[in-house]
C-alpha cells in the first residue's frame, strides 16, 4: 500500500511505531530554493550566433581531452558489479591529480578536487587498494593526491545509506560544499536511487537530483556516475557496437542524461584482471576505439594491453552465438551412424561441445524424432536398469530391442 | 464511537477524550469535527466521501490549544491529527496536534498563533501536500522558533523495513 498521509502510516505501522518513525523523519523545511524559484532566478540568457562564435573557451575544461570528462558536463562509467569500475575511476583521479596519463589518455586539471561518494567498499578494502596504488607514485605526487582526493567512508550506521532523500541530499550537498569538490563520483548509482531505478521516472528523478546537488554553487562541477551494467554474455556483448548505449541497467534515461559514457567489461567470465574499455557515448568528440587493459596486481593500476585483439575477442562472442544458431538436422545426422544407433546423451554432449545449450539440444531432438523419422528413438534393453535411449536414422527392429 | 475507533484503528479512549474536548462529535450519522469557529461534517454517501460545514467557517481544528504547547504538529486534515494523538503525541502535554481543514486552507493571519513555537508540518505526501508545505512554511517561518516537515521518503523506507 502506498502511504500518502499520517493516517496511512498509523494504519501501516500501528500506533506504537508511528511516533518513533515520524520523529526520526522530521527535517528542516527547505524554503530557500523555493523562494529563489519564486522570482529571483536570473533571466534566460539569449545570444546571437555572432556572440556565440566570439566566445572563448578554456581547453583546460576538458579534463580528458578526448571529451570523456569535461567540466560542467555529466559523465558515466558502466560495468558489471565487481569488474573494477571504482578502481578505474580512482586511477583516473590519481592520474589527473598528478598529471599522469590515464590509460594513455592525456589528463588535465591537477588542481581539481575529487570527492568519491561510495557505498560499497569498506575502509579495509580501500586501504588495501590505495596502499598499492600509491606505491606507483612519488612522494610529491602522493601529496598532490592526498590534498585533492576525498572519499566517503563506511564507518557509522548511516554511512552506506545515501539514497537521495531530503536528509541525505543535505548531507551530500554539505559534503560537496565543504570539500569544494570539482568532480563528484556517485558510486554506485543504484545506492543513490530514489525508489526503483528500473523505472524511467525514478531514474530521471535520481539523475536530476544528482545534477542539482552537484551543480549547486558551481555549475562547472562534474557529476560522474558509476553504474552497474547488464550481466552475462548477452550483457557483455553490448559493451560495444550497436547496442553499446544499452549496456547499463535501465540505461535509456542515463544515456540521455550523460554527455559521455565509458563501458567496461571483463574479457573472461572468471577473471576481471583483463578488461575491455569501450565508448558508450561521447557528445563532444568522436568516440575512441575499444581497447583492452590489464591489472597490475602489485600497483592495482590498469595499463593498456596492445597485444590483446579486441576484434578477435568480439568475434569469439559472436561465434559462440552463431554456432548455437547452426543447430540443423544435417548437423545432427552427421553425428548419428547410418545403420546403427548412438546414445542420445552422447549426441547432446556433442552438441553442447559446439556451444549449444542442453535444453535447446533436447528440444531440437525431441522436435525431430517420431515413429516415421527423420530421427528415430531406440530403446535399448538393459538388465535391471531402465532402457537406454539411443538415436538412429532408421526405425528400431524387433531383434534390436 | 466504537465503530469509528475500530474502522480507523484508533483507541476508544482517544475518541472519548476528543469528544470531551470537545473536538469531535456525531450528528445525524455524520462525523462532526468541532472547531471553535463552527462544525464540519463528514460522511459517506453512495461510496463517496462528503464534507460540509454544518455552520460556521474554516479555522484551525483545535486551534485554541496551540497556545498551551511548545511544539505543534500541523496536519492536513483532522484524521491525521487524531492518528498522531492516538499514537500518544500529546502525552507530554507540551506537544499538540492541530489540523488545517484542507490542504489549501491557511489564512496568513493565523500565522501569529504559532509565534515562538516549534512547528512540524505533517502534510500529505502528494502534490497538494507539497504545495501546502511550501505555502504555509513561507507564511510561518517569520514567526516560529523552528519549522520542520516530514521526510516522506524516509518514512516510506521505514514502512518498507517494518
Amino acid at each position: 500500500m502506498q502511504v500518502k498521509d499520517v493516517s496511512d502510516l498509523h494504519a501501516e505501522l500501528g500506533r506504537e511505531k508511528l511516533l518513533p518513525a515520524i520523529q526520526a523523519s522530521v527535517v528542516e523545511v527547505q524554503v530557500q530554493d523555493r523562494q529563489q524559484s519564486g522570482n529571483k532566478r536570473p533571466p534566460l540568457t539569449i545570444r546571437t550566433i555572432v556572440e556565440i562564435l566570439a566566445m572563448q573557451f578554456d581547453p583546460a575544461d576538458f579534463i580528458l581531452p578526448n571529451g570523456y570528462l569535461t567540466l560542467g558536463e555529466s559523465a558515466a562509467m558502466c560495468g558489471m558489479g565487481g569488474v573494477g569500475k571504482s578502481r578505474l575511476v580512482m586511477q583516473l583521479a590519481l592520474c589527473c591529480r598528478t598529471g599522469r596519463e590515464f590509460l594513455r589518455w592525456e589528463t588535465r586539471g591537477p588542481e581539481l578536487r575529487w570527492l568519491f561518494l561510495q557505498t560499497e567498499n569498506s575502509c579495509r578494502r580501500l586501504q588495501a587498494d590505495l596502499e598499492r596504488m600509491l606505491s606507483a607514485f612519488t612522494p610529491a605526487e602522493r601529496e598532490a593526491i592526498n590534498t585533492g582526493v576525498f572519499l566517503h567512508t563506511l564507518e557509522g550506521d548511516e554511512d552506506g545509506f545515501l539514497a537521495l532523500d531530503m536528509a541525505n541530499c543535505e548531507r551530500i550537498s554539505d559534503a560537496i560544499q565543504k570539500i569544494d569538490a570539482d568532480i563528484v563520483v556517485f558510486d554506485p548509482l543504484r545506492d543513490f536511487g530514489i525508489d526503483d531505478l528500473n523505472t524511467d521516472a525514478h531514474m530521471t528523478e535520481t539523475l536530476r537530483e544528482i545534477s542539482r546537488l552537484t551543480r549547486r554553487g558551481n555549475a562547472r562541477r562534474v557529476p560522474l556516475v558509476i553504474h552497474h551494467a547488464l550481466t552475462g554474455k548477452a550483457g557483455i556483448q553490448k559493451v560495444m557496437g550497436f547496442d553499446r548505449s544499452s549496456f547499463g541497467r535501465n540505461s535509456k534515461v542515463l544515456f540521455m542524461w550523460t554527455r559521455a559514457q565509458i563501458n567496461v567489461a571483463p574479457v573472461r567470465p572468471d577473471d576481471n584482471s583483463t578488461l575491455i574499455i569501450a565508448s558508450g557515448k561521447c557528445s563532444n568528440f568522436s568516440e575512441f576505439q575499444p581497447f583492452a587493459v590489464r591489472l597490475n596486481f602489485d600497483t592495482m593500476l590498469y595499463s593498456r594491453d596492445d597485444d590483446f585483439d579486441v576484434e578477435e575477442w568480439r568475434d569469439s562472442l559472436d561465434k559462440a552465438k552463431s554456432v548455437a544458431d547452426k543447430l540443423t538436422l544435417d548437423g545432427v545426422f552427421a553425428m548419428i551412424p547410418e545403420t546403427a544407433s548412438i546414445p542420445k546423451n552422447t549426441v547432446i554432449q556433442k552438441l553442447q561441445d559446439k556451444g549449444i545449450g542442453e535444453k535447446k539440444a533436447r528440444a531440437f531432438l525431441d522436435g525431430h524424432k517420431s515413429a516415421s523419422g527423420p530421427i528415430y528413438e531406440w530403446h535399448i534393453k538393459r538388465s535391471g536398469k531402465r532402457d537406454e535411449i539411443h538415436l538412429a536414422r532408421c526405425a528400431q527392429r524387433d531383434w534390436e530391442r | 464511537m466504537e465503530r469509528i475507533a475500530k474502522a480507523r484503528g484508533w483507541k476508544r479512549e482517544t475518541i472519548r477524550d476528543l469528544t470531551i474536548g470537545p473536538h469531535l462529535g456525531w450528528h445525524e450519522g455524520k462525523l462532526a469535527f468541532i472547531y471553535e469557529s463552527g462544525v464540519k461534517l463528514r460522511w459517506r454517501q453512495h461510496g463517496e466521501r462528503i464534507v460540509r460545514w454544518a455552520f460556521g467557517k474554516p479555522w484551525l481544528w483545535r486551534g485554541s490549544i496551540i497556545d498551551t504547547a511548545s511544539t505543534i504538529y500541523l496536519c492536513e486534515g483532522e484524521t491525521d491529527a487524531i492518528s498522531l494523538i492516538d499514537a500518544g503525541l500529546e502525552s507530554d502535554w507540551r506537544t499538540v496536534a492541530v489540523a488545517l481543514p484542507s490542504a489549501t486552507t491557511f489564512n496568513e493571519r493565523w500565522a501569529d498563533l504559532f509565534l515562538g513555537k516549534e512547528v512540524i508540518l505533517a502534510f500529505d505526501a502528494d502534490k497538494a501536500g507539497r504545495e501546502a508545505t511550501h505555502r504555509v512554511s513561507r507564511l510561518l517561518r517569520q514567526h516560529v522558533a523552528s519549522l520542520k516537515q516530514l521526510n516522506w521518503r524516509g518514512l516510506q523506507r521505514c514502512k518498507l523495513k517494518t
